[in-house]
């Protein structure tokens, strides 16, 4: 039986990032598998998420592993938390996998990949990227500082205009150490042909990578709130409350539209009680100023985002950077909700024109606005994408096309081989001068 | 008690003819003596003047008008000092109109003895019937105006208009209380030799102190504290007189006279005694047959007068002013070995040089008042130079020898007692002076107080008046002194440091008016160093200028700003103290800033104050900044680290390769040399050794290494120093620590591209028996060379000084492989056997901050005839940090300057070879 090990930056008992739901529900996926022998080893940042004097320990299940991450460099990506690579070589050992699935290189460090190479030199190494963290210091988001505008492309001369303080020799070793740690993954995921591309004109080989949109819940059963009889347009928005999510390009359409009377009302789900002052007091004011058409609920709980998404008759998506594959789209499509979006990265792929849903310019509230004044005039161009709307793919078919990575270029374990260990000491295969 | 004494009023009323012209209260002279009332008072109408006088004037010693002195009073009758410091009398002035007027004498310038023997013809009752309260009421009333003699010092007839209303004695005084002015009043004082020979006295006179040059002769308060009593003219020495003459030091001593030439001039003079040496009045008498006769008819006063109203020999040079009569000796044949005795002698530290007196024999023709070729011996040295010397004849000695006095200049007394002085004329005349039996040397203070009044009979004349200036100087007391010089003139300290082991170095401004400043010493114990601005540093100070400079005018140059080296100067420990000497001799000290920089921080200091281009670069380090730098460096590398060696991971036993690498501020580059070491198992064992020197990241570095070792698995080792100690001797520890049979430099910024680079530069070294070191084709992070081999190019600006270049930096990986000669590699990844290393005793530590010292190896290596080479197939990055420019970075030039020009000093022969000056030029 193969036997999997995945890896997340955290944990859902810690927190309810993207990378790490993605992480867990595969993990979930592949536990209720009799064919697969699989652990999940999470990461808690959180004080004492350890035992004392181990730094990784089992606080949920005899398949769920905790590392209680320590000292960590942002800049690189490396992990100077020196109990680490023994404590994940014990793991290594125990579990013994054939397969190594990160979500993510956050808290483990890129060394990580190393030391598994060196203790299982016949691993697979299998990365599924979330964003383009280690292309862009700036929180991955591919976006300039301070200004935001969309970068499409890092460079030593480029990154050191963002960061003016740190040198460009600084960004060149950045990247130096990056590849020479991804160089000995076998296996890159991205959730979205947008990620994949830019990874691999980051350097990637493109024989690595591969597209695969990550596991998302079953949508709860429960009925959809009918059309209203006055005609009114019901708009949605689902996520954080950030600059980058083009909330403020959501609120200066709405106030152009409440303007003109039009019949078009916004329900915003979605949390701003951790961004800057600054931001939440912009927000507050736009707010104010966008009329009785918008309504701010607050934070909601994932539980209830089936329900919510229902009660509308669109959602919005007008993120002003890249996004990678936002789950928001992933729930929206399952509950059959078209989806207007930016017309950019990750939400323009995953969003055909007039299929899925409509794309208008990215940042531009006027543009936004006339084609949902357009949406509400003649609302049976939203009832015929009912037809033509794609389901995300199932739980069952993302597992498929794991399990088909996994396998590639990977037969040994299928051979159950006895040799599973090295000894220690001995020398990793990675390629010498692929940098 | 009198009645005079019990009224005031009386005594202080204005000026009345029917009272005694002393007895009043003068108001517009009382502001005109002290002209710092006017600023002090609010009122000065005549009552409020008077009521001054009352309150505070009299009792501190002010008179009440010109003809009453109480000062002199005070000083003539020190018994009446006694009274009134004892509260039993209120002011010498009260004394005198109560009971002195009948005895004591009232004013410096006047002479009851003399007067009376000048009014023998003036009975008592004639007196009276005058109206005149004493003898000198009548002289202020009449005797003045009719010539008569009151004071030897003063003769009426020098004031010829006299106007009715006030007398000659009266015009006199009045003239010079209100100008300061001097004038020629007797033939016994010359007011204008009297100046020239107390500099001092201008000043005084100006604030006030005295009325002109005779008062301030006639009242020398400076006597009360034992100085010296001044002389009145060339022709008179108190010193030689008072040592001459008992009899008139028996009477200063009885109060009888204050001064040996008040003796002289009452009662000396007519028994022909001696006034000063060489002066013979007996003889000027005898050779003046008519003087005798004038002097019986009373045409002429005394001798003295007549002497020093015509020169004593006719035939004599004229000589101004007069010099003395010395007795020929008897001519020697020939060219003679002549002996003599030291017998007063010692060192004087601010005189710079040996003071002494004693005599010599025979006496020459003629003994030039000038300098003279000297020797002096000490028991281990000698020095020769010349020395000016001043004779006089002496009794005890005659009539084959002669007195004499000398300097000789020597700043450094270190060499013991001196055994002997010899003594040489141009003609060849030559006498060898011994020291008297078990006459020790005495030094300093000491000295100038015993030769003092010898040196002060010299007779006049240029040798007598610097021997005396000489022995006058006075002594550093804590003090700055310099606002007491005649000149404004200002030396400021920002800093003292000590360039191990007896230099140093200060940085300071100085200003003071072109022409002014003689010398700068710098005196620590026996030490005495002059401090050459010519030789300085110098630079603009706009501050001093604008402030200071502008204040006293001194802005004509601006650059007031120095700093200069005294090599041999300091003394630990001793005293120190910096002398100015102004072009008119004066002398003023000033102390020193206590020192307080050491070590890097000291280099730094300097090093970041000095901002030379071009060919102002030589001079300012060959005198100042090499030298001090030097023996900075050379004194902060004599504390050696205490290392600490920490191993992370089992060590290789017989490494075939060890590489060293010195980290200091950034700690991080260690993990991006190991994430890309650990891409390539090398063909040997390889030991790494990290040194750290930089202190402060201790734990930072101790934790990194541990996290590295577990992540990376390639054992290394952290040596820890103690403190920081620069690139050469942070990389000689870790030679000193390495074991392989090559060893690498490497810099902390440098990072392997071609996985196999140890490989395969120690394969060159292997394949080439003599290449001395060999280093890689380093790029930086963009592909651009950093380094292919150095070569050595002269920079103007730069001191036009030899400077390694980078061979196509910053251009395209070249086209050609294999491996480059070049002159010289760069040290940031340099591999060498570890034996040669050794040998070579690794980087030179003489050089600072990391450059130079991989050309200086290159040179060494080119030295035994071993190449240095590049090899082009194999690449490593170097992100060298970017150079900064600006102020703030002032201080990396100049040690790269430092570096250069020590760099060009070892090795300009080779430079030269290597960089052969264009035959065209």
């Amino acid at each position: 039986m193969p036997r999997l090990l995945i890896l997340s930056n955290s944990h859902p008992a810690v927190s309810h990032g993207g990378s790490e739901l993605a992480a867990w529900r595969l993990f979930e996926q592949f536990r209720a598998r009799k064919d697969w022998d699989t652990w999940l080893l999470g990461c808690g940042r959180e004080p004492a998420a350890g035992r004392l004097g181990s730094a990784i320990s089992q606080p949920f299940s005899d398949r769920e592993f905790l590392y209680a991450a320590g000292g960590f460099d942002w800049f690189k990506f490396a992990n100077t938390d020196e109990t680490f690579p023994a404590a994940f070589e014990a793991v290594l050992r125990d579990t013994q996998p054939d397969i190594l699935h990160f979500h993510h290189y956050m808290n483990f460090g890129v060394e990580a990949f190393l030391i598994a190479r060196r203790i299982l030199p016949n691993v697979r190494i299998v990365l599924t990227l979330h964003e383009f963290q280690a292309i862009c210091n700036h929180m991955g988001q591919m976006v300039t500082r301070p200004d935001l505008s969309l970068c499409y492309a890092a460079s030593p001369r480029a990154c050191n205009r963002c960061y003016p303080d740190i040198p460009r020799a600084d960004f060149f070793l950045r990247n130096t150490y990056l590849h020479r740690f991804f160089a000995l993954v076998d296996q890159f995921i991205a959730p979205s042909h947008f990620l994949a591309t830019r990874f691999v004109e980051w350097g990637i080989p493109a024989e690595k990578m591969a597209v695969i949109e990550n596991v998302i819940a079953e949508p709860a059963p429960g009925p959809t709130t009918p059309r209203t009889p006055d005609g009114l347009l019901r708009l949605g928005f689902f996520g954080q409350i950030t600059p980058l999510k083009g909330i403020s390009v959501l609120l200066a359409a709405a106030a152009h539209l409440h303007s003109e009377g039009a019949p078009i009302s916004f329900d915003i789900h979605g949390d701003c009680s951790s961004q800057q002052p600054e931001f939440q007091a912009e927000f507050r004011a736009m707010l104010a100023e966008a009329g009785p058409n918008v309504r701010f609920h607050g934070p909601y709980d994932n539980q209830r985002v089936d329900a919510l998404m229902r009660g509308c008759d669109a959602i919005l998506v007008p993120s002003v950077w890249w996004e990678n594959s936002p789950v928001v789209i992933q729930e929206a499509l399952r509950n059959r909700r078209p989806v207007i979006c930016s017309d950019i990265g990750g939400m323009a792929e995953k969003i055909r024109p007039a299929q899925d849903g409509f794309h208008f310019r990215m940042g531009n509230a006027l543009a936004l606005a006339t084609l949902l004044r357009h949406l509400a005039t003649d609302r049976t161009q939203l009832d015929t994408l009912q037809a033509t709307m794609r389901q995300p793919p199932s739980a069952n078919e993302v597992v498929k096309a794991h399990v088909a990575l996994y396998k590639q270029g990977s037969s040994a374990f299928l051979k159950k081989s006895a040799q599973k260990t090295s000894s220690p000491g001995v020398s990793d295969r990675g390629p010498d001068s692929r940098e | 008690m009198g009645e005079t004494l019990a009224d005031p009023e009386r005594t202080l009323a204005a000026r009345d003819p029917g009272r005694a012209a002393w007895c009043h209260f003068d108001p517009a002279w009382y502001l005109l003596a002290t002209p710092e009332l006017a600023a002090e008072l609010d009122d000065t109408s005549p009552a409020a003047l008077r009521r001054h006088y009352l309150d505070s004037g009299a009792p501190s010693g002010l008179s009440p008008n010109m003809f009453f002195d109480e000062a002199w009073y005070r000083l003539r009758y020190p018994e009446i000092a006694a009274a009134i410091a004892a509260g039993r009398i209120t002011s010498g002035y009260a004394h005198y109109c109560a009971i002195g007027y009948l005895t004591h004498t009232p004013h410096w310038l006047y002479d009851e003895d003399v007067y009376a023997a000048s009014t023998t013809d003036i009975s008592e009752t004639a007196l009276a019937a005058a109206g005149c309260a004493n003898l000198y009421d009548h002289y202020l009333k009449a005797g003045a105006a009719e010539g008569r003699i009151a004071h030897p010092m003063f003769d009426p007839a020098t004031q010829h208009d006299a106007s009715p209303s006030a007398g000659p004695f009266e015009r006199f005084l009045q003239h010079a209380w209100a100008t300061g002015e001097d004038q020629r009043v007797s033939p016994y004082f010359d007011p204008a030799w009297f100046r020239a020979s107390y500099p001092s006295l201008t000043a005084e006179i100006e604030a006030g102190y005295h009325a002109c040059a005779l008062h301030a002769y006639l009242c020398q308060f400076g006597a009360q504290a034992g100085l010296p009593w001044r002389d009145p003219l060339p022709q008179f020495s108190e010193a030689f007189y008072r040592a001459t003459q008992p009899e008139a030091v028996a009477a200063i001593q009885a109060g009888a006279v204050l001064s040996g030439y008040e003796y002289f001039l009452k009662f000396g003079v007519f028994a022909l005694h001696t006034p000063a040496p060489g002066i013979d009045l007996a003889a000027f008498l005898a050779d003046n047959a008519d003087l005798a006769e004038a002097i019986a008819q009373g045409r002429q006063r005394d001798a003295f007068a007549a002497l020093l109203h015509r020169p004593p020999r006719p035939s004599s040079a004229p000589a101004s002013p007069p010099t003395p009569a010395i007795a020929p000796p008897p001519p020697p044949a020939a060219a003679t070995a002549g002996s003599g005795h030291l017998e007063q002698f010692g060192h004087h530290a601010t005189a710079g040089g040996w003071l002494f007196t004693g005599w010599i024999n025979p006496a020459p023709p003629a003994l030039p008042d000038a300098t003279l070729a000297a020797l002096l011996r000490f028991e281990h040295a000698e020095i020769a130079a010349p020395a000016t010397i001043a004779s006089y004849p002496r009794a005890d000695v005659a009539p084959l020898g002669i007195g004499i006095a000398g300097f000789l200049p020597m700043p450094d007394p270190q060499a013991g007692p001196p055994t002997s002085l010899t003594l040489t004329l141009p003609g060849g005349h030559a006498w060898t002076l011994a020291p008297v039996a078990n006459v020790q040397p005495t030094h300093d203070q000491d000295l100038a107080t015993r030769l003092l009044p010898v040196l002060e009979q010299l007779p006049e004349g240029p040798a007598r008046a610097q021997l005396v200036a000489l022995a006058r100087r006075h002594f550093f007391n804590g003090a700055n002194t310099l606002p007491l010089l005649r000149q404004p003139m200002f030396l400021e300290m920002e800093e003292a440091i000590i360039c191990p082991p007896h230099g140093l170095t200060i940085i300071g401004w100085t200003l003071s008016a072109p022409g002014t400043l003689a010398a700068i010493r710098l005196h620590c114990g026996p030490r005495r160093t002059e401090l050459r601005l010519a030789d300085s540093i110098r630079h603009d100070r706009p501050d001093v200028r604008d402030s200071v400079g502008a204040q006293h005018g001194l802005t004509a140059d601006p650059r007031s700003g120095f700093i200069a080296h005294l090599p041999d100067s300091w003394q630990p420990d001793a005293p120190s103290y910096l002398e100015v000497e102004t072009t008119d001799g004066q002398i003023a000290h000033r102390g020193l800033n206590p020192p307080r920089l050491r070590g890097m921080e000291a280099i730094r200091f300097l090093a970041d104050r000095v901002n030379v281009r071009y060919n102002a670069v030589p001079p300012a380090f060959d005198h100042v900044l090499g030298p001090s730098i030097t023996a900075l460096n050379a004194a902060r590398l004599q504390t050696r680290p205490v290392v600490q060696t920490i191993a992370f991971g089992p060590q290789p036993q017989t490494p075939a390769l060890s590489v060293i690498v010195t980290l200091y501020g950034r700690l991080d580059f260690m993990e991006y040399q190991f994430a890309l070491l650990s891409r390539h198992t090398p063909a040997f064992p390889v030991e790494y050794l990290y040194v750290l020197d930089d202190p402060t990241l201790r734990w930072d570095a101790e934790n990194l290494a541990a996290s590295i070792y577990q992540r990376f698995r390639i054992p290394l080792r952290l040596l820890l120093l103690d403190r920081n100690m620069g690139y050469a001797p942070a990389n000689n520890i870790g030679l000193a620590e390495a074991s392989g049979a090559n060893i690498c430099f490497l810099n902390s910024d440098v990072f392997p591209a071609t996985p196999d680079w140890m490989e395969r530069l120690s394969a060159r070294l292997a394949e080439n028996p003599t290449l001395g070191a060999v280093g890689p084709l380093l790029v930086f992070e963009d592909g651009c060379v950093q380094h292919q081999g150095m070569h050595f190019e002269r920079i103007p600006v730069m001191g036009n000084w030899h400077f390694p270049i980078h061979q196509r930096k910053g251009w395209r990986p070249p086209a050609e492989r294999g491996l480059q000669p070049a002159d010289a590699i760069t040290g940031a990844c340099l591999m060498l056997p570890r034996a040669l290393a050794l040998e070579l005793g690794g980087f030179d530590e003489a050089y600072l901050i990391g450059d130079f010292e991989d050309a200086d190896l290159c040179l060494k290596l080119r030295a035994r005839g071993l190449s240095c080479a590049v090899d082009l197939d194999t690449t490593l990055y170097h992100l060298e940090r970017q150079s900064q420019t600006g102020p703030e970075q002032l201080w990396r030039r100049n040690l790269t300057l430092f570096n250069a020009w020590l760099h060009e000093r070892r090795w300009a022969a080779t430079l030269a070879e290597l960089d052969p000056p264009c035959p065209a030029c």
